[in-house]
């Protein structure tokens, strides 16, 4: 138990890589690594018996870890197997000089009784050491033995992320030209720039999920992180910022135009932070660029809407289903199916099919994010939003892709309605108390919005603001987003960290708190 | 999963990595067991028990690094991902400051008297955790009918680093680490269901609060916040509860402080060794040989033996976070690049007493959010807190920011409490800081 645990019950979210560079997560290594890992190569083509062999396990040995679990009267057991390996690769000093790899293997063993969860996981997948998981997990139960699965029944998802070119092929030797070539283009765009620093994340995850109604699936998620911070000197003074690309792709991740984009965005973020000036703080309309602006609806109401807060009555939204919280135009998804965002699955961490969730539909209130547990509670289907970090954690609710749809309204109207205000563009991190509903973002960088027109930048503020209050305040919508303007971010929850992604159209708040001095 | 020798373990890695062409190497395993109970409604919410392993191999080939992370100890799985890491590294270029610690910054011999793992750990039984969880949850749901739902926890976790590399240098220790927790939903009279949080975190179990202080203090805070709103834009003092001085506030001053902010150009304390960089009534220090600290170890991941690091002495910059190549690529010789336990030496005052002597300010017991830039040292976060007026406390407050420049603010406390907190390594009172800006309405 980390000292994390201190964090335990509140909701972060990193949208950039920054908050992963201190620990290592990632590396890169060549194409042969994977025989460092029991079993086979798996890819998007792959059977069940391959996820068997790889995990070195058959139907038989599934059943009796499952019957084990059930052992003490649960209601329900699952196992979720897992293999993980990850990437990093970093370049520094115009050259590459960190590698780092990691390979997660186990197996997560959860029993539930009603709404209660026992937990355990292994990280050697023999029968006893599964088996003596397995009772561990039983013991939030106290009854008589129920019967597990007579046979599995295998269950396909969908296939959002087919990988062309697995990185398992792509080896250093490959990588290592991609990141001198950003570097090399964000230094060749300013004379400004002194320091780059780029990395690259990829990963990829096989899961088997089975339980104990006899569902079995599993699934190939692959993902591929490209990160670049620039640091720029002018007459004594020096500033830094920074961009990130991330999807899940293979390793034809390289041949996206956007992996080239970071280069010219971050120079820009970077150098324009010396005409920076610090606004007026206060109330003020704040509009906010599409993009990786969906970090307000993911912190002013996603971790409201996930169900758990709500079926402990602990979150600000628990009494609003059905109720109106927002203007009509205004209508909110977290949606687990867009094609290759970093925040989609085929199938969730408890093997259910993903969605496409209306949170907010029409200005109502319309559903809660769920994973089994709380769906039972509720008595409906699962939205497909039960997410791990990996098979050392339970599942918990969780956003995927939380987004705006489209409304009336154009940018060029947006920012000329307004008389002086904030311009966000570029966010770092947030954070929110569901109880209250009280949240916060930080904009790294962004500009003022003065009669009706963009003018000076801005840099390094917080806003703070009141989520169901902020859903009421926002007054215009544009028609600007689409599902390539999604960004990726990193979530942490209850001391677990997931990819997700958010976006928004342009939209305007007609007053937030901003912080300055 | 069997049980392994892991001295044994680690040194043939070490070995293994040499025989398979690395110049040098160094592996660590870490063996983790942990508990986690958590109750609500009277009932268990949560039992987690796990045990996992986790070895870091670092090979470094002719000036080449590479470190791979695995959890999978079979010697046949570990030749091949040593094999896979030498022939990995020898893509990279050559990079003179990739080579492993001078053998002078290892311990020599075992470190003692730092008691950081409990020997009464192995008596502790399920049911003892189970009722301290248990007891928690029930106080904290009887301390008002404003409580909504309490989810009150107990963990617990013993866990033995083993490290050898191949300058020669073994070492092994062992730690425990218990926890209580409460957080309350309360109702918020038409505004929110407000939290309150208590946590505390200690070396011995014998050193946990009692389950009923954990109830009631979150629940005290939760109902505390009741009634809160935001407040006028204004420039005032700012007391900061001790608590969360730690987690958010002395954040802004860490990152600039590691040797890697400083080589890439991105620590506003760069060449300010020896200078007044804040207010002389900081003394900030870093001691990884605090008896019983939650941050203590004999040595850091790098193998580098731990110290008492003093890095501002009344205001002036002694010290860096310095790692192994950083430190190397700056010419300065390596302290640590891992923060331990973080000490602010304390004043006079209880935060009683800085209430009473303050005017007008706002008591800040949280943050939400917010973030700093380590390059130029602007700031800006989310706070939560009392009004103070007159030596009293007025009304809650929320929905606010604060922001400023690092070193600004930290050249401005006005008063160091003499209440520091003793539940987190992070060792810090209570702080009062002149002159801050708060946006609100």
């Amino acid at each position: 138990m980390s000292f994390n645990q201190k964090l335990s019950r509140r909701r972060f979210l990193q949208t950039t890589a920054t908050g992963l560079a201190g620990t290592v997560l990632a590396g890169s290594m060549i194409g042969c690594n994977s025989q460092s890992v029991p079993g086979t190569v798996l890819s998007g083509n792959s059977q069940l018996s391959d996820y068997y062999a790889l995990f070195g396990v058959d139907a038989d040995v599934i059943r009796r870890t499952i019957s084990e679990g059930l052992s003490c009267g649960g209601d329900y057991c699952d196992l979720y197997f897992q293999r993980q390996v990850t990437h990093r690769i970093g370049l520094e000093d115009n050259q590459v000089n960190s590698l780092s790899s990691k390979v997660d293997f186990g197996v997560g063993i959860r029993v539930l009784n009603g709404d209660r969860t026992g937990y355990s996981f292994t990280e050697e997948l023999t029968p006893e050491a599964m088996k003596q998981a397995a009772r561990t997990a039983a013991c939030i139960a106290d009854s008589a033995a129920k019967p597990g699965p007579v046979e599995f029944k295998l269950h396909q998802g969908g296939d959002l992320y087919p990988v062309q070119t697995p990185w398992q092929e792509f080896g250093v030797d490959q990588k290592i030209p991609q990141l001198q070539r950003l570097n090399e283009m964000a230094y060749s765009l300013d004379n400004r720039i002194v320091k780059c620093h780029v990395s690259l994340w990829n990963d990829w995850s096989d899961v088997l999920i089975a339980d104990s109604n006899g569902r079995i699936a599993f699934d190939h998620r692959p993902m591929g992180s490209m990160y670049l911070s620039c640091v720029a000197e002018q007459g004594g003074k020096r500033e830094s910022n920074n961009a990130v690309f991330a999807r899940r792709l293979g390793a034809e991740f390289f041949s996206r135009q956007e992996i080239d984009g970071l280069a010219k965005t971050a120079v820009r973020r970077t150098v324009e932070l010396f005409d920076a000036v610090k606004p007026e703080g206060g109330q003020m309309p704040v509009v906010l660029t599409p993009g990786k602006s969906g970090i307000l609806l993911h912190e002013a109401i996603g971790h409201g809407m996930e169900a758990d807060a709500n079926r402990k009555k602990e979150s600000t939204f628990s009494d609003k289903l059905g109720k109106v919280v927002a203007n009509p135009f205004v209508s909110i998804v977290d949606d687990g199916t867009v094609a290759n965002a970093r925040g989609s699955l085929n199938i969730d961490d408890e093997g259910c099919d993903t969605q496409k969730t209306y949170m907010v539909r029409d200005g109502v209130l319309e559903s809660y994010l769920h994973d089994k547990i709380s769906a039972a509670h509720y008595g409906i289907a699962s939205t497909g939003n039960g997410r791990r970090q990996s098979f050392r954690f339970m599942p918990q609710p969780r956003m995927r892709c939380t987004y705006m749809e489209n409304g009336p309204h154009n940018r060029e109207e947006i920012i000329k309605s307004v008389k002086k205000g904030l311009f966000a563009e570029h966010f770092s991190n947030g954070e929110v108390r569901t109880g209250s509903g009280d949240f916060s973002f930080y904009v790294k960088s962004g500009r003022m919005i003065e009669d009706g027109k963009l003018t000076r930048p801005v840099k390094d503020i917080n806003i703070i603001g009141n989520g169901p209050q902020v859903l009421k305040d926002i007054v215009m919508v544009a028609d600007d987003i689409s599902y390539e303007k999604l960004k990726g971010g990193t979530c942490g929850k209850g001391g677990q960290w997931a990819p997700v992604s958010m976006g928004l159209p342009t939209v305007k708040v007609s007053k937030i708190t901003v912080g300055s001095v | 999963m069997a049980e392994v020798n892991a001295t044994d373990l680690v040194k043939w890695a070490v070995k293994q990595s040499q025989k398979c062409g690395a110049d040098q190497g160094s592996v660590s395993l870490a063996k983790n067991r942990a508990v986690q109970v958590e109750y609500r409604e009277g009932e268990i919410e949560k039992l987690k028990e796990t045990t996992s392993y986790s070895l870091n191999l670092d090979v470094y080939v002719d000036h080449r690094f590479m470190r791979n992370t695995t959890s999978d100890l079979n010697k046949n799985s570990l030749k091949s991902l040593i094999a896979e890491a030498v022939a990995s590294a020898r893509y990279l270029p050559a990079d003179e400051c990739r080579v492993l610690p001078d053998a002078a910054c290892y311990p020599k011999g075992q470190v003692d008297g730092l008691e950081i793992a409990d020997p009464a750990y192995s008596g502790i039984e399920t049911s003892q955790r189970k009722k301290i969880a248990a007891e928690t949850e029930k106080i904290a749901v009887s301390q008002s009918n404003k409580v909504i739902s309490a989810t009150c926890g107990y963990f617990d976790s013993i866990s033995t680093v083993t490290f050898a590399n191949s300058e020669g240098f073994v070492g092994s220790y062992p730690a425990t680490d218990f926890g209580l927790y409460a957080e309350v939903a309360v109702d918020g009279d038409g505004r929110g269901r407000p939290t309150g949080w208590d946590w505390v975190q200690t070396r011995y179990m014998n050193e946990l609060p009692k389950p009923e202080l954990i109830a009631k203090r979150a629940v005290h805070r939760g109902l505390a916040r009741v009634g809160q709103e935001s407040m006028q834009s204004c420039r005032c003092d700012m007391i900061v509860e001790n608590r969360v001085v730690g987690a958010r506030l002395l954040r802004m001053l860490q990152r600039p402080f590691t040797a890697r902010s400083l080589q890439q150009k991105q620590s506003f304390f760069r060449d300010k060794i020896g200078r007044k960089v804040v207010s002389d009534k900081l003394t900030l220090v870093d001691d990884a040989l605090l008896k019983k600290g939650q941050g203590t170890r004999p040595f850091d991941s790098e193998g580098l033996t731990s110290r008492r690091l003093n890095l501002i002495e009344n205001g002036i910059l002694h010290n860096y976070y310095v790692d192994n190549y950083y430190g190397r690529k700056l010419g300065m010789a390596p302290t640590t690049g891992e923060m331990s336990n973080i000490i602010i030496v304390p004043g006079q005052k209880s935060l009683e007493q800085l209430i009473a002597g303050c005017q007008k300010g706002i008591l800040v017991t949280d943050f939400i959010g917010g973030n700093s830039n380590s390059t130029t040292g602007d700031f800006s976060m989310g706070i939560m807190g009392e009004l103070i007026e007159n030596g009293q406390r007025v009304r809650p407050v929320c929905e606010m920011n604060i922001a400023g420049n690092a070193l600004e603010l930290w050249s401005n406390i006005g008063e160091v409490g003499s209440d520091t907190f003793q539940y987190s390594s992070n060792r810090t009172p209570s702080l009062l800081f002149k002159d801050v800006a708060f946006s609100g309405i």
